[in-house]
């Protein structure tokens, strides 16, 4: 492992930013101790050396990454970016000045101390995703399908490309409370907004009871001879037990509470305005009028689909 | 009977079985309706017992005019019965479908009136769901004993997997506990099952469009411990049913007492989960790790040991085999090693083509080396070196989960006062003398 340079590089928390950041620091031959984003950015003795993002640095070190390194290194540097790794930057730096090094043959040294994070993170950022498409959990609203999870990386553009091949002619809103973001999908077009909070009616006596019948179901099935719940919380750990209804016995968590004036207002008429079967409870709170393109996809490329992950 | 009742009494009626994957095919954003299925499967939630449930496991009627002894619907059994009607059915699974609670649907059914017309409304259930509701998720049917081979072939291509269960491992079994079932009615859908697959794959290469049947392959299952076959017995059945019929799954279903019988054991008699859980460790063997019935459990030794993996204990026996050199032994030696998988063995082959290994790596590629230290070389150098007793090493191998509270092998013990602690280092004893 290199020597680190006594330098701290600070970006707009942006992805071609940071590939800005990867470039300085083979321009100048730079090791930077660590790269913050501006919201990060705390008084310290070391320099701070500020990196501005430049479109034809970061295309090009995107590129590099490319043709150098191939797809599935592209892919983990991405799925690094979404995950909830700490210093992601660093992790991601290091990986690329030793996989530029090395060669595409970096993609085989998964246990290397400088590609271990970076194959950590993917792997994680990977499960969590898969492990979610299993436990999102919709109930209609409106004619909109909707559902609320609490991952711990960002896993939304992975569900985003799930969901809308399953349920291509369905309307639904995943909600991200860790990361404040919503997927929106409606009429065959799907976005991922930054919102800071979702508020919905409660549920009609219809849908509590499809809840119901699943619920019903789901306690039936389990043999009672065999009760292991400590198997069962190897499958499916605690923390995503809030948001699968069938695992908490709290009815209430099946409404969503009332909606708030300001959100109804705030959310008018937009590109990807949700129309409900009923326009008496028709949804009409989200459309992406005041939200902004949140963590937007980095430059253009479609997220990879999910596959051959086994959990 | 309201929807809501059907469900219980069905759902309660189907929990036995075992399957509940959703593997084995993978398909994309259909062009109409909805759904979609993906090749490793999606576990959508886990039941109390740890078991997933991906599907929406449910009969389609209980009512029975079989009367097999070990099962909760035989006809002589007073229990209340149900029928969905294929329309319900259909409503049901969309719905659930829909809202993401499961990943599609398990359809099995009770005999009513006779196989045929039970496949026939089976039929019917899927044909409204390929068709009306244009479902494209995954569907796994039951064949049932004794149907016509043409509906079995009408059904096999609505499904995506297919099973038969061969419910009992040997013959004489089945004549004693299953009167109307023979071996050959269950055998003759399966092999029917098993050529039709080979036909469509070789369709399939001529011509892109062709129906397929059964994409997702066929499994099966057996109960454990409601006869006495040994482990031996079992295992070879397992891997002659991979081998002659090109199964993707044979599953164990531990024997889980609810009816009276002097034929089979007594009702308090807790499920065999111990001895479950090492057969389903030694049918990976056979299916990922290039095993083979034989090597694994042999005349004289015809049970597998509840207290060691079946690897390490193939391992134990075969000390001379070991230590391995990691950077040079081929693949299928690596997955010999106990502590060392198919992922793991994969990822040390790619890292030794651009680096020299070493024992941190091993770590982080996913090594477990508390088991893996004892049998493997790097670069010639052993991480214990060789000063280790074989109780040392038995000790290391011992399955933790063997000696947790509530394994009833463990209940010897409980008179003479032992702790469990106490009771693993007895065994790592005794174990290692008999090496």
């Amino acid at each position: 492992m290199s020597i680190k340079s006594d330098v701290i590089y600070i970006y707009d928390g942006s992805y071609p930013g940071l590939l800005c950041c990867v470039y300085q620091a083979f321009a100048r031959k730079e090791d930077p101790m660590l790269i913050w984003s501006f919201d990060q950015e705390q008084p310290c003795l070391y320099p701070v050396r500020e990196i501005k993002t430049a479109p034809e640095q970061a295309d090009r070190v995107q590129g590099g990454i490319h043709y150098k390194l191939g797809f599935a290194a592209e892919r983990w540097v991405w799925d690094t970016w979404y995950s909830d790794l700490e210093n992601r930057e660093t992790a991601i730096l290091d990986f690329l000045k030793f996989g530029f090094r090395q060669g595409p043959s970096v993609m085989g040294m998964s246990g290397h101390p400088m590609v271990a994070p970076v194959f950590a993170a993917s792997r994680a950022l990977r499960n969590e995703a898969h492990l979610l498409t299993g436990f999102v959990r919709f109930s209609q609203i409106g004619g909109v399908l909707v559902s609320t999870v609490q991952p711990k990386n960002f896993v939304l553009p992975f569900l985003e490309s799930h969901f809308t091949e399953r349920l291509p002619r369905e309307q639904f809103i995943i909600y991200d409370q860790t990361h404040h973001c919503a997927l929106i999908y409606a009429h065959e077009k799907s976005k991922i907004v930054d919102m800071e909070n979702l508020e919905l009616p409660a549920p009609t006596q219809k849908e509590q009871n499809w809840a119901c019948l699943w619920k019903q179901f789901y306690d039936t099935v389990e043999i009672q001879q065999r009760h292991n719940p400590r198997c069962q919380m190897t499958h499916i750990p605690k923390r995503y037990w809030s948001c699968v209804q069938e695992l908490t016995d709290k009815p209430e968590l099946l409404t969503h509470g009332k909606l708030p004036v300001s959100v109804q207002q705030a959310l008018k008429a937009g590109e990807l305005r949700l129309s409900g079967e009923n326009t008496a409870d028709a949804p009409a709170f989200l459309t992406p009028t005041q939200a902004s393109t949140a963590r937007a996809l980095p430059i253009d490329q479609p997220v990879p689909a999910l596959s051959g992950e086994t959990g | 009977m309201d929807v809501m009742e059907k469900l219980t009494v069905l759902a309660d009626s189907a929990k036995y079985d075992v399957a509940c994957t959703s593997s084995g095919v993978e398909r994309g954003k259909p062009k109409s309706g909805l759904g979609s299925t993906s090749l490793c499967g999606i576990c959508h939630t886990f039941a109390g017992d740890g078991r997933c449930v991906s599907l929406l496991k449910i009969l389609l009627t209980n009512i029975c005019y079989f009367d097999c002894k070990y099962c909760v619907n035989r006809k002589s059994n007073d229990v209340p019965r149900a029928a969905f009607t294929p329309e319900e059915l259909a409503d049901l699974t969309i719905q659930f479908y829909r809202r993401n609670y499961i990943e599609g649907l398990f359809l099995s059914s009770a005999v009513l009136i006779s196989p045929d017309h039970t496949t026939q409304l089976m039929i019917r259930t899927l044909e409204l769901l390929r068709y009306r509701y244009e479902f494209h998720g995954y569907i796994h049917a039951k064949a049932i004993p004794g149907t016509s081979p043409e509906l079995i072939r009408q059904l096999g291509l609505l499904a995506d997997r297919m099973s038969v269960n061969i419910e009992l491992p040997s013959e004489s079994s089945l004549g004693k506990l299953a009167p109307d079932k023979t071996r050959d009615s269950i055998l003759r859908p399966m092999s029917q099952l098993a050529g039709g697959i080979a036909q469509n794959k070789q369709e399939l290469i001529c011509y892109r469009h062709a129906p397929k049947f059964v994409p997702a392959g066929q499994s099966t299952q057996m109960i454990i411990g409601a006869s006495p076959e040994n482990d031996r017995h079992i295992l070879q059945l397992t891997e002659g049913l991979y081998k002659k019929y090109g199964l993707k799954r044979v599953f164990f279903s531990a024997y889980v007492p609810v009816v009276n019988s002097s034929l089979l054991p007594a009702i308090n008699t807790p499920p065999p989960l111990l001895r479950e859980h090492r057969l389903y460790q030694a049918d990976w063997l056979l299916r990922f790790y290039r095993f083979t019935a034989d090597e694994l459990l042999t005349e004289t030794q015809p049970d597998l040991n509840p207290y060691l993996d079946p690897k390490c204990g193939w391992a134990l026996q075969h000390l001379e085999l070991f230590p391995v050199e990691l950077s040079t032994a081929p693949y299928e030696t690596l997955l010999r090693i106990p502590g060392i998988g198919v992922k793991s063995a994969k990822r040390i082959v790619a890292y030794r083509r651009s680096a020299p290994l070493q024992f941190d790596v091993l770590k982080k590629i996913g090594v477990v080396m508390k088991r893996a230290q004892y049998f493997l070389l790097c670069n010639g150098r052993s991480p214990v070196g060789t000063r280790f007793h074989a109780e040392t090493l038995v000790q290391a191998l011992l399955d933790p989960a063997a000696f947790s509270p509530g394994i009833q092998q463990l209940s010897l013990f409980d008179d003479e006062k032992l702790t469990l602690s106490a009771a693993r280092k007895e065994m790592a004893k005794c174990l290692s003398k008999a090496m």
